[in-house]
């Protein structure tokens, strides 16, 4: 009995001599990813091409890996999607499945050193800031035409030039639109994209609000940080202003107020504020929803798709909720164990769902104006992502499983325009259209 | 069909997580999972379908996943090493010191000339000038000796190997902590425990015992005992310093308990403290299986630091000439004689051994308790 | 011994479980002297009873006392009032050490399968530990018993040595199914099992658990904010806010024939995964009212949409509105009724300004007492007693006012 039991440990904890070679080869590949990262990067090596001009967001072969003491966890491994500039994209996955680390990735802010960026590109269109030759950024100033139609500039009392505003109440500098791939960009340049082209709304709106500062203050920090030149009363007006635009009944009041003071519905629409401040283009939204009740839920929701309308950028909303998605998202992508199974428009997904998971995942999740007597469900457990084999990782919890997906990991197979699907079951167009009848 | 049942191998098949990538695994269309499929009732023994790929992952055990946190800390590294080789050094080292903790040197080689400095005063057309004399004096023991190939660090000023009473000293200082921290320990858990879990009076007056108790000044309590004991005639025997040390003890309990009684009642409102009283467990198995488990590496990070409080406290009374007979070696008593400033100004052999002793050890102890403070962190990810 | 010939007279219930004008108060405040001035009504006068074999749903949002509730009927916290009767007993009356035998009968499985087990017990021990304590199980009998518990919810056998932290959430929470299990209950109270969960193993907890009630013959009290899941798996539903109890039927009942108007936002909230059913959302304003202090009235009327006049002064009664349907809501109210909820609400009020003012009028007679009694020596004091003659003078004018208007209200 107890030789069993002393065997049945042996299989399943690593060994010391294991972990010894896991420990080498971690520390090896982390100083290697560190590295690589504190060199001065110079801007025509991040500065790339769009494949789609139409989009904002590509990720391409995307592998972030955490190196871990049980071994490399591939937590992205290899994911491909754009977000469509003007767009909700929904990605769909079970815990695990990287779909957090996927945003993290486009921010920056994998932990470091066991996280690390390993191969594949982000790119994203960006507003940066023209700089000159000794990288200082270049200032607009205000400027009139004269009678005799020569532009003069604008001169203070002290007879400096005067930066013209912009319409956020900040300094104007030149601008250009570049394009940039965030997976090579240095932390510095980085910092000048978060929070003021990309923002993030986080899952725990209790523990995302610093708990000693009151909200005003936490509003006005970021809008200092990111406006420059913008005058105190400007940004406290800017605060105001974003308060209300979140559907804060009495903007002043919660300005003055510390997070504690607020449910947690508020305080959610406080972080959607803070992520609103800068007109940015692109919001990430972690489970915006997930830690509310279901009815300060629909007001969130309701208050993105409204916001949406009103700031025209993109939102990426990442939930393990289908029902959100169906009724936030544009277009979706499904991930499963670190890699996109299947993509395509909300309608593609949900009226026509393609892979065994996607399928299975909406068969599993009982709805109020549905009565079955049993719940379909997918057998097994959600793999952990650590030495992933070779075959398709559904494989194992698959029913429709065939002879080939045994071999290698499927391909991605475009079934429509818009919709792709990386599994066996679609390789020939045959079982596709079978699909589309059935 | 022929290559489905080919792949269909017994549901009992595990793929083994270290070899073969392509092993066939179970079930691929087994009938359970078919029936699954048709919405049927789902058997739950096929979970065994999903496991292959959770199984593949190998975790590591708690123990190891502490030990993999300790060792990546350098500094907690060394302090272990350095407290390995100062035990090595207390207990196994005096085995091959040819002196005895109280031997005294009389072979007449080694004797020296020891001069006697001594400091008087005189009076010249109503000027005082102060002066020293030396006066030679020829023992017959070799007192005050200097390094040689037979005293590593000389002899002090009885004419004891101080190389040798470094060992010895060990001895002392570090059981002492030990046994000191161990009671503490004991005390603590047992009255922290009971104060936290009963809470209302009973904590009360346990935690109105701890105030109590930490309010008294150590060493003031420390000299007055110390005296004490000596008027009882105390003054030469080692019961001396035993006694003092259960003071100690008998005030040092405090800071545990508290830490206890403060773990205890936050653990007591976790869930799981919930679901033992919703299964009608006895009080004794909640308290001893259930929530003092968790406290255990608190308690050892706090034991390891309290170690090296411990033995700068046995330092001090050594110092202050309160706790063991002058001839029973700890190193607190061997830097006693840095109070006198002929020894501390022309002897630094006889204290500046002890010295490091003493820093060597409280340092181990402070950087091993650190690194297990961080082992054990389960939020620590790095 | 009162209370004893009381149980002796009380028939008991048919129910299995019977839970009666249950309150749970907690002490939020205490002055100076530690006497409590301040409670959170997290269970105010709920009422419900399940049969056996049966399943009851509670539907809420966080913060509406449906864990409390659960915790409560387990007697994890004491009742403040109110009695629970299970399998023909008053449990709510027994003595703690009576009721700690009958413990194993009423199992709970809790939200969080991650706080709610121990992290330094093996599995088994987890399972198996109070099975021994109970004696359910002899030693020599104790390996196979505990791994029989485990292969019925779907735990490997060798699964038996290794730690709660090596596993995921779903073979967590089926952990700790098989440690309510192991005891043999009739009764499993599940509060929130699957919403920790990821859905496709959602999928899987909740059809064992039906699964379990089918063979074992198991009696559930289902809580989870998930309505879907409260659907899917209940026979009856409850649904709470703000620590009562708002409506409770049979569940065709409910969903198909909502009459409370929370309810209906409730069901309205759900997102639902279709494209094309966009909803005629009724989207709540507001967040939920602190339940240390709850408006006036009925407790929903600062969200409510179709909220009336009566809603703000008189707390609905909680009644039966079709057979076997109960809601608490003005909407349902005959103009009998109302009249009558408004009047007892304004007397009610009545009652305690009266006596407020008494209290008031007591502490101010007893301090100028004392001041006469002392004999004004300086012009501070005079002025004070002034002051106080003042306000007496006042407090008059208010309850003769009050009176005055409660005759109006009358004719």
């Amino acid at each position: 009995m107890s030789d069993n039991r002393s065997q049945e440990r042996k299989k399943h904890y690593i060994s010391h001599k294991e972990s010894r070679e896991i420990a080498k080869e971690n520390s090896q590949k982390i100083r290697y990813f560190e590295k690589r990262k504190k060199r001065r990067v110079k801007p025509e090596e991040y500065v790339t091409e769009m494949k789609d001009d139409k989009n904002l967001v590509e990720f391409d072969d995307l592998h972030t890996f955490f190196f871990s003491d049980a071994g490399t966890v591939k937590a992205v491994n290899g994911v491909t999607f754009s977000v469509p500039a003007g767009s909700t994209v929904g990605v769909v996955g079970e815990s695990g499945c990287g779909k957090s680390v996927t945003s993290l990735s486009l921010m920056q802010l994998v932990q470091a050193p066991s996280g690390q960026i390993v191969s594949g590109s982000i790119r994203f269109r960006a507003d940066m800031f023209k700089l000159d030759s000794r990288g200082r950024k270049i200032p607009v100033y205000e400027s009139e035409v004269d009678e005799n139609g020569v532009e003069k500039f604008k001169l203070d009392a002290r007879g400096r030039k005067i930066i013209k505003k912009n319409e956020l109440g900040g300094n104007t500098y030149e601008m250009v639109t570049e394009v940039v791939d965030i997976a090579k960009m240095p932390t510095e340049a980085m910092r000048t994209i978060r929070g003021r082209e990309i923002s993030m709304i986080f899952q725990e709106p209790m523990t995302s609000l610093n708990p000693v500062f009151t909200i005003g203050n936490q509003l006005d920090e970021v809008g200092k940080l990111h406006i420059q030149g913008i005058s105190k009363a400007r940004v406290k007006e800017r605060s105001i202003e974003m308060l209300k635009l979140v559907g804060i009944a009495d903007p002043e009041g919660v300005y003055k107020k510390y997070p504690h003071e607020l449910s947690g519905g508020m305080r959610q629409r406080v972080m959607i504020a803070i992520a609103l401040l800068c007109n940015p283009k692109l919001i990430v939204a972690d489970e915006p929803t997930t830690a509310l009740d279901v009815t300060i839920q629909a007001q969130i929701l309701d208050l993105l798709r409204e916001i949406k309308g009103k700031i025209n950028g993109s939102i990426m909303l990442i939930t393990h909720d289908l029902g959100v998605v169906a009724e936030m998202a544009d277009y979706v992508v499904v991930m499963y164990a670190g890699k996109v199974i299947e993509m395509g428009t909300a309608e593609d997904i949900f009226d026509r769902p393609l892979h065994p998971y996607t399928i299975g995942l909406q068969k599993s999740k009982p709805t109020v104006d549905q009565t079955a007597d049993s719940l379909y469900c997918i057998p097994g457990f959600v793999p952990n992502p650590i030495n992933m084999p070779n075959y398709c990782y559904f494989r194992d919890r698959c029913e429709r499983c065939k002879a080939e997906c045994s071999g290698d990991y499927p391909e991605f197979i475009q079934v429509t325009p818009t919709h792709k699907v990386a599994c066996y079951l679609y390789k020939d167009g045959e079982s596709a259209k079978e699909e589309k009848n059935g | 069909m022929e290559e489905k049942e080919n792949i269909a191998v017994t549901p009992d098949s595990v793929l083994s997580p270290v070899d073969g990538e392509k092993t066939p695994v179970d079930g691929a269309l087994s009938p359970e999972t078919e029936q699954s499929a048709n919405g049927g009732k789902q058997n739950f023994n096929d979970n065994l379908h999903g496991e292959n790929l959770t199984e593949r992952a190998k975790a590591l055990s708690p123990a190891a996943t502490v030990a993999k946190r300790f060792f990546r800390s350098k500094l907690s590294v060394i302090g272990l090493v350095t407290l390995i080789l100062l035990f090595l050094f207390a207990f196994i080292g005096p085995l091959f010191s040819p002196w005895g903790e109280t031997e005294v040197d009389k072979n007449p080689e080694n004797i020296a000339v020891v001069y006697d400095m001594r400091a008087f005063t005189y009076t010249v057309d109503g000027q005082t000038y102060s002066s020293v004399s030396e006066t030679e004096r020829f023992p017959d023991t070799n007192i005050l000796g200097g390094i040689s190939g037979e005293h590593w660090m000389g002899t002090d000023n009885s004419g004891y190997d101080i190389f040798t009473r470094l060992m010895y000293g060990g001895r002392v200082s570090l059981t002492i902590g030990f046994v000191v921290v161990f009671l503490e320990t004991l005390i603590g858990v047992v009255l922290g425990g009971i104060a936290g879990y009963f809470g209302k009076w009973v904590d009360g007056v346990i935690m109105r015992i701890v105030d109590l108790l930490s309010c008294i000044p150590t060493i003031p309590l420390m000299l007055i005992l110390g005296a004490a004991l000596d008027g009882l005639g105390m003054g030469n025997s080692i019961m001396k310093l035993y006694i003092i040390m259960a003071v100690l003890c008998l005030i040092g309990w405090v800071g545990t308990a508290r830490l206890v009684r403060g773990q205890i009642l936050s653990l007591r409102e976790q869930e799981f403290m919930l679901a033992a009283k919703c299964s009608g467990l006895s009080t004794g198995k909640k308290i001893f299986k259930h929530l003092l488990p968790n406290v255990i590496p608190q308690l050892i990070v706090s034991m390891t630091l309290g170690l090296g409080s411990v033995i700068l406290m046995e330092a001090t009374l050594g110092f202050l000439g309160i706790g063991a007979p002058l001839s029973t070696a700890t190193w607190g008593n061997m830097i006693n004689c840095s109070s006198q400033s002929r020894f501390r100004q022309y002897y630094p052999n006889m204290w500046i051994g002890s010295g490091i002793c003493i820093t060597l050890a409280i340092l181990a102890f402070n950087f091993v308790g650190d690194g297990l403070r961080d082992a054990f962190d389960p939020k620590m990810k790095r | 011994m009162a209370d004893l010939t009381q149980n002796e007279v009380q028939t008991p219930p048919d129910a299995y479980l019977k839970v009666e004008n249950l309150c749970k108060h907690f002490v939020v405040g205490k002055d100076f002297f530690g006497r409590p001035n301040a409670w959170l009504k997290a269970v105010d006068n709920v009422s419900f009873s399940v049969q056996k074999g049966k399943t009851l749903g509670i539907v809420g949002e966080s913060g509406c006392g449906k864990t409390t509730m659960g915790r409560t009927i387990l007697r994890l916290y004491d009742v403040t009032s109110g009695d629970v009767w299970f399998n023909g007993e008053k449990i709510s009356a027994l003595k703690n050490k009576e009721f700690d035998k009958r413990r194993p009968n009423m199992q709970m499985i809790f939200q969080d399968p991650y706080a709610s087990l121990s992290p330094r017990l093996t599995v088994g021990e987890i399972i198996g530990e109070a099975a021994r304590q109970h004696k359910l199980v002899d030693k020599s009998g104790y390996y196979d018993y505990v791994v029989d518990v485990m292969k019925m919810c779907g735990l490997q056998p060798h699964y038996f040595e290794r730690y709660p932290h090596e596993f995921s959430g779903g073979q967590r929470q089926r952990i700790c199914i098989a440690r309510a299990l192991a005891l043999k209950p009739g009764l499993v109270i599940c509060d929130e099992p699957v919403s920790a969960l990821d859905v496709s193993i959602q999928a899987q907890i909740i059809n064992m658990l039906i699964d379990l009630r089918k063979t074992l013959g198991l009696t559930y009290l289902f809580i989870s904010h998930d309505l879907s899941v409260v659907k899917h798996i209940s026979d009856e539903v409850g649904v709470m806010y703000l620590g009562t109890m708002v409506e409770y039927g049979k569940k065709e009942d409910i969903f198909n024939n909502t009459l409370h108007p929370y309810t209906k936002a409730l069901f309205s909230a759900v997102p639902v995964p279709n494209v094309h059913v966009k909803m005629n959302r009724v989207i709540l304003q507001g967040d939920i009212p602190s339940p240390v202090n709850p408006p006036k009235g009925c407790k929903f009327h600062t969200r409510c949409s179709e909220c009336m006049d009566i809603c703000t002064k008189a707390v609905p009664e909680y009644r039966e509105i079709e057979p076997g349907h109960f809601c608490a809501c003005h909407l349902f109210n005959t103009e009998e009724d109302s009249l009558r909820l408004l009047n007892e609400a304004k007397e009610r009020e009545e009652r305690e300004r009266e006596e407020e003012a008494a209290k008031l009028k007591n502490r101010l007679k007893a301090k100028i007492s004392s001041l006469k009694d002392k004999k004004p020596s300086s012009d501070a004091a005079a002025e004070e007693k002034a002051d106080n003659g003042d306000i007496a003078e006042k407090v008059n004018a208010d309850v003769g006012e009050s009176a005055q208007n409660n005759k109006e209200d009358k004719s």
